[in-house]
């Protein structure tokens, strides 16, 4: 990486020159060592793979429709008495949270004695194209909170959303803010006046009412079509460039492919849901200003007075960091946190660095107001504070400097991993 | 004559003034080429001979004539584009000589440089062909049709037409979307041009060079997206695309209704009735049990109660 940095900054002048009788010599070189590396290659690739993905096991409790409502099996005593529902979003798959064996934030969460449901959208079909997001939320996401609160003899749960899962969960939040405890969003687009993304300023040329006549629902293929366009280089050069320079490594090519699975797995977009999206958020961003209205109702952001925590990803090219910082400046809640980490949009579930900071940190922080008894140890080290009271106040600002008489709204910004 | 005979010499006909039409297009063009590159020359005055020598657009004439020389034989149906399968290798390698040779003077002929980039070069040949086909072929498949079956006509003729368009948009959208790939090479050459006559030596480890061109080609590609050049031919793709899947889906339709086959339209009518339908049921289930959005406040206040004994 420092050569790569020196190279950017200095160009190809820094590089050091080489006599042009040594080529011949480092061809030969660079192509026996090729040679041996497609040998193995050839074994890795025509032997046994483990390319599994989403291996936790779990049960379907709950179906509507094509959705279906998963409970991952517990893997120890339960220690928190609130369970966690996951909303993913309709892009790609819930896959990506339980991608691998050490790679898994489904794991984590559960090692961690969390309850854990987790919607699953399905992949929806041409049936599908007049439902909105109004059906979503106020259908399909409600009748399951219904449905756990029923199961766990609860009045609230806490909801996680991921990426527009997320953005529904926020809504839902606004419309149904008695059955969410605590709300946690992770790179959550909520703000979407921005020319930060290229999704956002995309969106401007994009008109959903002739994309849908053309399609029926947005296909998955040409929205990844366009995720893959939003860095051809990386995507769609490097990474099977990488992917070559590594072909000879069996753990390398079982996560690439287990990668791989997950990216092209792409649910189409029901086709209503998908024209409000666009041009209700994209060209209005009338969720931030509290303009939305789902199936008549107005969903005001300052009825979301449940604790909330707003993750998202300083790297992240998708939802960039100024599409999610202006939620907890707008909701209703005095437990507000931002946390901006230094990765991507998927790395923040999946890289191995963020596996020690993010869902743990999530855990912690719902650790913190959980109201069981049986809490007893940290989690993923983090330090463990005492559960702030609502209206309480906090004694830290960005800074970490002293700052008494501030309600509690923090923002932090992690260091670099 | 026979009737066969009679056809072919009509089709014969047809070509041959479709060949004279295009043959005027391009010796319009030509003319055109002549004044743009030429300003200070009036058509027909000054050394106009020298003019036409040295117009690079002239071999491109020539090869367009060529080839409809080749395809048609003048007119001769006989030796003409619908029989000479065999002879018709033969014919494309005659054409594609002078053709050659225009290639060679390609940006010159193009009056713009020796630095055009060949995304440009390329992205004005789809335009010329482009225009050619809205000038000469879009207004055929356009035509007013007229009969029982003029509506089955019109939308295979609009479906080819939009299919078309279509393939010209995406042609030029990738050419576009090559750009910034052609940019950083370019970029990359000269410095490296630069470094042999500094040093007459040559890079050191090509994986390091590797990792520099990607991180260019990302630099250029990040700005190249967000320009309103990319976001507007986005938007002409898009568009074009749409209007091809709906007079295609238009033409499918049409095919399928003699068959017991169910249309998209068809299905979308049952779906449309499915889902309010299913609304329906839900709300009326909600309501029955007392769970709906409006009943929340009940079920809400008698759930801690439950809660307690649980904790109990």
């Amino acid at each position: 990486m420092k050569e790569e940095k020196s190279l950017d900054s200095k160009g190809l002048s820094a590089l050091k020159p080489m006599p042009s009788d040594l080529i011949l010599a480092k061809i030969v070189g660079d192509t026996a060592q090729w040679f041996k590396r497609m040998r193995t290659a050839r074994d890795v690739l025509l032997g046994p793979l483990d390319t599994t993905i989403a291996p936790t096991p779990y049960d379907v409790i709950y179906e509507e429709d094509r959705v279906k409502l998963k409970h991952y099996r517990p893997v120890t005593e339960r220690k928190f008495r609130t369970p966690l529902l996951v909303c993913y979003a309709m892009v790609n798959r819930e896959t990506m949270l339980d991608l691998q064996p050490g790679r898994s934030v489904v794991q984590t969460f559960l090692d961690s004695g969390i309850e854990l449901y987790m919607i699953d959208w399905g992949y929806p079909t041409r049936k599908d194209r007049f439902l909105t997001i109004g059906d979503h939320v106020n259908g399909y996401m409600n009748n399951i909170v219904d449905f756990i609160l029923e199961r766990e003899k609860l009045t609230s749960l806490n909801l996680m959303g991921i990426c527009q899962g997320g953005t529904f969960c926020v809504m839902y939040a606004a419309l149904y803010p008695e059955k969410i405890k605590n709300l946690v969003t992770t790179v959550t687009p909520t703000n979407f006046d921005t020319d930060q993304g290229l999704l956002n300023i995309w969106a401007k040329y994009i008109d959903p009412d002739r994309l849908i006549d053309a399609y029926g629902n947005m296909p998955g293929d040409i929205m990844n079509l366009g995720f893959l366009l939003l860095n051809p280089a990386r995507l769609i050069i490097d990474k099977y460039v990488g992917f070559i320079e590594n072909i000879d490594k069996r753990d390398f090519v079982e996560n690439f492919v287990r990668m791989e699975k997950w990216i092209f797995d792409s649910p189409d977009f029901p086709a209503e849901a998908f024209r409000e999206f666009i041009k209700d958020l994209y060209h209005n961003n009338l969720l931030i200003q509290n303009k939305m209205i789902l199936d008549g109702k107005k969903v005001d952001l300052k009825r979301i007075t449940m604790p909330l925590l707003n993750i998202y990803a300083k790297l992240d090219h998708l939802v960039p960091p100024e599409c999610c910082d202006k939620l907890t400046e707008v909701v209703g809640s005095t437990d507000t946190e931002d946390v901006c980490l230094e990765t991507g949009h998927i790395g923040i579930y999946v890289s191995s660095k963020t596996q020690k900071e993010f869902a743990p940190r999530i855990v912690g922080w719902l650790e913190e107001r959980d109201d069981s008894e049986s809490v007893t140890k940290s989690v993923g080290g983090i330090k463990k504070k005492k559960a702030p009271q609502p209206g309480g106040k906090d004694k830290h600002n960005l800074k970490g400097e002293a700052n008494v008489g501030v309600t509690m709204r923090k923002r932090t910004e992690e260091e670099p991993l | 004559m026979s009737q066969e005979e009679k056809d072919a010499g009509n089709t014969g006909d047809f070509l041959s003034e479709w060949m004279k039409a295009t043959s005027g297009l391009w010796e319009s063009t030509l003319k055109m080429a002549t004044y743009n590159r030429y300003p200070d020359d009036t058509a027909g005055g000054g050394e106009k001979g020298a003019v036409e020598d040295e117009n690079p657009w002239k071999s491109f004439y020539e090869f367009w004539q060529a080839l409809s020389t080749a395809i048609h034989r003048g007119g001769d149906t006989d030796q003409g584009v619908l029989h000479p399968v065999t002879d018709l290798p033969l014919a494309v390698m005659q054409a594609l000589q002078p053709l050659l040779a225009a290639h060679l003077r390609f940006p010159e002929l193009l009056g713009t440089g020796e630095t055009e980039q060949m995304t440009d070069i390329a992205r004005k040949m789809n335009k010329v062909f482009s225009e050619l086909y809205i000038k000469e072929f879009k207004r055929i498949l356009n035509m007013p049709q007229l009969g029982l079956t003029r509506y089955y006509q019109e939308h295979a003729g609009r479906a080819l037409d939009k299919f078309s368009e279509f393939q010209f948009t995406l042609v030029d959208f990738i050419q576009l979307l090559y750009q910034p790939m052609e940019s950083t090479l370019r970029s990359l050459q000269e410095e490296i041009k630069n470094i042999n006559e500094r040093g007459q030596e040559v890079l050191d480890d090509s994986k390091e060079f590797y990792r520099l061109w990607v991180n260019r080609l990302e630099e250029n590609y990040l700005t190249f997206l967000r320009s309103p050049e990319y976001g507007e031919a986005m938007r002409k793709t898009l568009q074009a695309l749409h209007d091809y899947r709906v007079t295609k889906e238009q033409l499918l339709m049409d095919l399928l209704q003699d068959l017991p086959v169910p249309t998209n339209r068809d299905m979308d009518g049952v779906y449309k009735d499915l889902y309010i339908l299913k609304k329906r049921v839900k709300e009326l289930e909600k309501k029955h049990k007392g769970k709906g959005y409006e009943g929340r406040e009940e079920s809400r206040l008698e759930r801690p109660e439950r809660t307690k004994t649980d904790a109990q």
